[in-house]
């Protein structure tokens, strides 16, 4: 092990300097020209564009820089497929080894800049995302269904429709927690039971979320960068009450058949009477959607957080809230609610891991598609340029990535492609639709970004974290669930690529 | 003929066929096992006939196993059969099904070891591995980087007398997270052709 062990981190060592040595120079040669056309590096207040003196950055930057930001989606999409031991001890070091990667040329070649804008994005995304994701995950954590229920397709498909309505309210993670357990006992006698679990991956675990930044991480990052906290309600809810009823109708004929298949089922035996325990979190889940909605209806200034970033009164606030009522969840809750739940603080310790490996690496691609045409990524901005496309767009790429990055890169490439040169702070207002006069609002494009990162998050086993918890446990509980491409082939092509390609028809 | 069993390929009406091995099951008693190998997991008709078959454009085929005990008995009340052909029947010279399996629930591992270790009388496995990893450190929930504190996977090729092979795999074909194939035969010569 000792061998293993030094060989993986000389090979770390050596893809840190090796990429330092590649890319520094060339940062230096390309600030130093930046430098000379007059950029300037105003000290931002929430906006790290304004840092970099909007786009600029992105323009200087080539598309190398962007290889740690794809070492990491790569790593966290394929080693748990091709060495889940492995990646399961050593991910940590993966993702702090990718994050070297860009950092240390970064900040060889940019400097100050460079831990500005390192720092805001700790600030404005980082920290805010893993409290909150830390917040719901614990408040869910202590909800327990309890009854014995008989899984017939009624009664499955109440069960999803209720993880569906819930995903949106306390994430797709926390629904899929509180959810699954229940349904797994009610199918307990059947044999075939693989398919209720993969439709409930694509409703709890994915296209439930759709509705508020609570949901799903991306929506939270969209909330994070401007987007307001009913901006997805308002405007997918549509699209969102199509796919998810047309998706349960097919669960429906296809469970009723299977169910049919199935011998008598057996005797009901004393029947414990449905009920929920630890509901008292449900009023500390009210004060996290109510910690978050101030946030975004508030404007109590600013306050300097250090190297030039600025951080809103309103944000601190909220999180400081998300914090206290997470501890206060925990703290009111019997260990035994928990427990009942399989929690463990593993699954936030992994996203604080990984994420912040994330955060770091994506700074250059932001900036990249930022720049729009100009940048490096100009032939991604010039080719996906209508809803449909980034519905599509941001769809495919989030069923084989992580869904929040690759919305905040589509959500960058849209105010890129509409706003070029327009500050964040500036542009998100007309994307919305808020911004009176100016560029046409960009809204059919955030609600195709929006649905097509939460919803094909569910055509892989890959696509969203959640996913993989569910089938994790589904086959401890000794269903035989379908391989990846089982997953795919049998299931979401079939099923929810037909289902999106009808969406597309009917709403873009 | 050294046989245990020989496989009759008979066409004809599918109910008359049916009612035949009824009848012969009936008359030959409950000691005689006579079976229709796409009831029983015994791998027969190509998909193609069963398609012809399905869709009326093939007299049904249906492949019958039947002790070599009672080879003639059952021979002469097939060629009685006015609406029954007797298109072969060949020796069985061995059957056998092969298996796989991949577990990590430690009950159902529990199940799974007792179908196939040790085999039922009269079978025996040929390539028989399994293997059982515990991972305490994988226990609990993950988001990104699943794993199992415990996996017992394992695979294997059963071979024996027919009844007991067949009783066998009707019970692993229970067991959702056993993959089987169907049970193969190995065919000797055909009898009626070279009578």
């Amino acid at each position: 092990m000792p061998i293993v062990r030094s060989r993986t981190v000389v090979l770390a060592i050596l893809f840190v300097a090796a990429f330092a040595l590649f890319a520094a120079p060339a940062a230096a040669q390309s600030h130093d020209e930046g430098d000379a056309g007059g950029e300037s590096a105003g000290a931002g207040s929430h906006d790290a564009q304004a840092a970099h003196g909007h786009g600029e950055l992105g323009k200087e930057l080539s598309l190398v820089w962007a290889i740690p930001f794809a070492a990491i989606l790569l790593s966290i999409a394929l080693f748990p497929l091709v060495l889940p031991h492995f990646w399961h001890k050593h991910f940590p070091k993966v993702s702090a080894v990718c994050a070297l990667a860009f950092a240390v040329p970064f900040l060889v070649g940019y400097k100050m800049q460079a831990v500005s804008a390192i720092w805001h994005i700790v600030i404005a995304d980082f920290i805010p995302f893993i409290i909150l994701l830390s917040g719901l995950f614990t408040v869910a954590g202590g909800i327990v269904v309890r009854g014995s229920f008989r899984g017939s397709p009624a009664v499955n498909v109440a069960m999803i429709l209720i993880g569906t309505i819930l995903a949106s309210w306390i994430g797709t993670t926390g629904a899929a927690m509180v959810m699954i357990r229940p349904l797994l006992r009610a199918n307990a006698w059947r044999k075939r039971q693989a398919h209720v679990v993969v439709f409930f991956i694509f409703l709890v675990a994915n296209i439930g979320g759709s509705l508020t930044p609570l949901g799903d991480p991306p929506l939270f990052l969209g909330f994070l960068h401007g987007v307001p906290f009913f901006w997805t309600m308002k405007h997918v809810w549509l699209e969102t009450s199509f796919v998810a009823a047309l998706v349960l109708a097919i669960f429906y004929v296809w469970d009723t058949v299977m169910y049919r298949r199935e011998s008598a089922p057996p005797a009901d035996g004393e029947r414990e009477p449905l009920r929920i325990e630890g509901a008292h979190n449900f009023l500390f889940l009210l004060g996290i959607v109510g910690a978050v909605l101030f946030s975004g209806m508030v404007e109590l200034g600013e306050i300097p957080m250090g190297f030039g970033v600025h951080e809103s009164v309103q944000n601190l606030i909220r999180d400081f809230a998300i914090v206290v009522i997470a501890i206060s969840a925990y703290k009111s809750t019997q260990a035994s609610m928990r427990e009942a739940n399989s929690f463990t603080w593993f699954p936030i310790l992994e996203v604080a891991y990984l994420f912040a490996g994330i955060f770091v690496t994506i700074i250059p691609a932001l900036e990249i598609l930022k720049a729009g045409q100009e940048g490096a990524l100009g032939f991604l901005v010039s080719a996906v340029n209508t809803p449909p496309r980034y519905f599509w767009a941001t769809g495919v790429l989030s069923s084989f990535l992580d869904n929040a990055p690759t919305y905040l890169t589509f959500f960058n490439a849209a105010l890129g492609q509409l706003y070029p040169g327009v500050a964040e702070a500036q542009a998100v207002p007309h994307l919305i639709g808020a911004a009176a006069g100016g560029p046409p609002p960009g809204i059919d494009f955030l609600a195709a970004i929006s649905v097509g990162a939460v919803f094909m998050g569910a055509n892989t086993y890959i696509g969203n974290a959640p996913n993989f918890m569910v089938k994790s446990i589904a086959e401890e509980a000794g269903i035989p669930m379908p391989t990846f491409f089982g997953y795919m082939l049998k299931y979401s092509i079939p099923v929810l690529v037909v289902v999106f390609l009808l969406m597309t028809l009917v709403f873009f | 003929m050294s046989a245990a069993y020989f496989e009759f390929v008979l066409t004809g009406n599918e109910q008359e066929i049916r009612d035949l091995v009824a009848n012969a099951r009936a008359t030959m008693g409950a000691n005689v096992a006579v079976f229709i190998s796409r009831d029983v997991g015994i791998h027969g008709e190509t998909r193609l006939h069963k398609a012809l078959q399905m869709v009326r454009l093939e007299k049904a085929h249906l492949h019958v196993l039947v002790p070599a005990a009672v080879f003639d008995d059952f021979r002469a009340m097939a060629a009685t059969a006015a609406a029954i052909d007797i298109e072969s029947a060949h020796e069985v010279l061995e059957q056998s099904f092969k298996f796989r399996f991949r577990c990590y629930n430690k009950e159902k591992a529990h199940a799974i070891a007792r179908l196939f270790n040790p085999p039922p009388e009269g079978v025996t496995m040929r390539n028989y591995e399994f293997k059982q990893r515990d991972d305490p450190e994988a226990k609990g929930q993950e988001l990104y980087t699943p794993t199992h504190d415990f996996e017992y996977v394992g695979h294997g090729e059963a071979t024996g007398e027919l009844p007991r092979l067949v009783a066998m795999h009707r019970r692993a074909e229970e067991e959702p997270l056993v993959e089987l194939s169907e049970i193969h035969l190995t065919l000797g010569a055909d009898v009626v052709k070279n009578d």
